[in-house]
């Protein structure tokens, strides 16, 4: 029997993580930082929602950032092949740090266990060249309630960065990075522990302030 | 601050080493058959499409994104608004629905109950849990008619052996080990409980109808022995009774849903039961995704009953039933040699084991014809035009001429009319 079937839903996350890797470059100087996120699912397909991190950024030559919210929202539905599509948009902003905030918007699909999305930012944090970003992202059963998560990264930017040549770095527009993870979902909570790699380690440092070198992160999640 | 990370990342992963051990640990325990399903309930609540989300990690699939956490704290209100327990649940993305069972207690009546909870808006769906019972009898004195013979599955596997097309047999457990069966069988799932290596009459049975190996000098030759077998399990075999099993609308569902993920080509459901909405939504996701259904005809409704009756799926009924309606195709149904329990042989007869060979035949004319959707492979079978029986009946399956008629050539001993003409087999 068919209900109305009408309701919207509420869904969030509260976080701990060991370091915060955004797109593979360290948010939280390699340090733990506290995450929440919440998400509002309307009946018909659109979604909004804000995530907020704390985060240690020391841009060189600006005022640092403890902070950061993301504002989010789009559309997506499920079409009768199975596979969902997606298009939305987000915004950055960095609490003390206002000139690298940013927004973009993406396009996207997902089938079972796997989606896929291409970002696409006029200003990537606060810089005047335009970045294209697209990620896939899949998920391997492996038990009931483990499984391996992998994600990879392709960053294409024009900007040239004052600092690479500080660490030796010939200047580049592409920056890879990837994540191997292994996850378990007990419940509600979630355990991830996962090994972090980017292809130029200072490719961020206009952001950071420092490098991001390859490592392990570990996150302990509760969803509600 | 490295110290206390370093004591993070420890207590993170000896965490996810005893999750670990505790998930494989699950998968050798034996836990007890279904319970009777006759105070259960499945509730769907709305699933909705992945999409971005920041605090989601990167994680790739439905079940793993946060939104779960969400919709479980929506049936738990459900469920202690109506007095319910719940017992399971199960993401669907093909319905985009995550179903719950919830166990209503002795004194409530079900009926009630779901038109009460079909008008909560947070409820998608709400239906019954129906048992659904495997088709197949085992008299033993069924005379000799060997299939191979008829179908001249020799001949059939010179052209198309089902090579690459995968066959979901949603049924009891099957003997994955079984000499005519090791290494046939791609993916094999439990969906009734987390025990491993279930070997189960029916399901091993109609695994070797379908897709026993070829030429290993033991045991039989499947009509599609080529094909990629999935060997589901939805059915659990009954006490007592070893050619009998029961499924549910859920351990059904989860099959589907899982056949749907995993591109079978082909569906074999040689069960029966009474009508089930959520059974027959996926049933129609899969046939728009290109999935032929084959059903075994429940010889108790004219009809075939559910679901070889619902529309698209392919119902098959054993040669000696004589009242099937036109639409219920007719296969050998009577002796039909197959694979068991035990690393044994036997005979077994009845509308479940010709579907089974039905699918087989399916799988191969799949092979034959990749490009052809699911709608002009079934009208394959369809070969009344070349009929030889007196007065024609449009539905015996004559494999033959549904090869014949699937490439226009034929493979073995047929007759087509095409276009006015006719193709006669050598």
């Amino acid at each position: 029997m068919c209900g109305s079937g009408a309701s919207a839903q509420l869904s969030g996350t509260l976080s701990a993580v060991s370091d915060y890797r955004y797109r593979g470059i360290t948010f939280s100087d390699l340090r733990p930082a506290a995450q929440a996120g919440l998400t509002y699912d309307d009946p018909k397909g659109w979604y909004a929602g804000a995530f907020g991190s704390t985060v240690q950024l020391n841009p060189p030559g600006r005022s640092s950032s403890n902070f950061q919210t993301i504002v989010y929202g789009g559309y997506a539905t499920r079409l009768s092949s199975g596979i969902s599509v997606e298009a939305g948009g987000d915004y950055s902003a960095f609490a003390g740090s206002s000139d690298l905030n940013y927004g973009e918007v993406f396009v996207g699909g997902a089938i079972e266990n796997v989606n896929a999305r291409i970002y696409y930012s006029p200003r990537y944090f606060g810089q005047p060249p335009r970045a294209l970003y697209g990620e896939i992202n899949a998920t391997l059963p492996l038990f009931d309630r483990v499984g391996l998560h992998l994600h990879a990264g392709f960053l294409r930017y024009s900007y040239d960065s004052p600092y690479l040549p500080l660490y030796g770095i010939a200047p580049t527009h592409n920056v890879v990075d990837g994540r191997i993870g292994l996850r378990a979902d007990l419940d509600r909570f979630q355990l991830e522990i996962a090994w972090v790699g980017v292809s130029n380690h200072a490719a961020a440092y206009q952001i950071t302030g420092r490098t991001s070198p390859n490592g392990v992160v570990a996150a302990v999640s509760f969803s509600f | 601050m490295k110290v206390r990370t370093a004591w993070l990342h420890a207590l993170l992963v000896g965490a996810l080493c005893a999750l670990v051990f505790a998930a494989r640990a699950d998968g050798v325990d034996p836990v007890a058959e279904p319970k009777a399903a006759d105070r259960e309930v499945l509730v769907m609540l709305r699933l909705p499409p992945l999409h971005f989300r920041p605090d989601a990690g990167y994680v790739g699939g439905y079940a793993t994104q946060p939104g779960s956490a969400a919709r479980q704290r929506t049936a738990e209100a459900l469920a202690a608004q109506f007095k319910l327990r719940i017992r399971e649940s199960w993401p669907m993305p093909a319905l985009g629905v995550d179903c719950f069972v919830m166990e209503a207690p002795e004194d409530l009546p079900l009926g009630p109950l779901i038109e009460r909870m079909a008008l909560d808006a947070r409820v998608e769906s709400v239906q019954a849990v129906n048992l659904f019972r495997v088709l197949a009898h085992d008299d033993p004195l069924y005379r000799l008619q060997p299939t191979a013979t008829l179908w001249h599955l020799d001949e059939l596997h010179r052209v198309a052996t089902g090579r690459n097309v995968r066959v979901a047999a949603i049924d009891s457990g099957v003997e994955l080990d079984h000499p005519d069966l090791r290494g046939r069988v791609v993916l094999a799932r439990n969906f009734v409980d987390t025990r491993v290596g279930v070997a189960e009459w029916h399901g091993t049975a109609v695994a070797g109808i379908i897709g026993a190996r070829a030429d290993n000098t033991v045991g039989i030759v499947g009509v599609a022995p080529d094909a990629q077998l999935m060997a589901l399990r939805a059915c659990w075999q009954l006490p007592g009774d070893a050619s009998a099993a029961v499924c549910s609308s859920f351990t059904l569902a989860k099959a589907l849903q899982f056949a749907i993920d995993n591109n079978a080509k082909v569906i074999n459901l040689s069960l029966g039961g009474p009508r089930d909405r959520l059974l027959e939504r996926l049933l129609a996701v899969a046939a728009s995704r290109g999935a032929v259904i084959v059903a075994a005809a429940d010889p108790r409704f004219a009809d075939g009953g559910f679901p070889a009756s619902f529309p698209g799926v392919l119902a098959v009924a054993a040669d000696d039933v004589h009242d099937a309606a036109e639409e219920i195709y007719l296969a050998p149904g009577r002796d039909i040699p197959t694979t068991l329990p035990g690393q044994r042989w036997g005979l077994v007869g009845g509308s479940s084991y010709a579907a089974a060979q039905v699918a087989g035949l399916v799988a191969l004319l799949v092979d034959l014809a990749p490009e052809q959707n699911s709608r002009q492979i079934r009208e394959s079978l369809n070969t009344s035009e070349l009929s030889v029986t007196s007065p024609p009946h449009r539905a015996i399956v004559d494999a033959c001429a549904a090869v014949a008629k699937t490439v226009g050539a034929c493979a073995c001993e047929c007759r087509i009319a095409r276009g006015g003409s006719a193709l006669q087999a050598h």
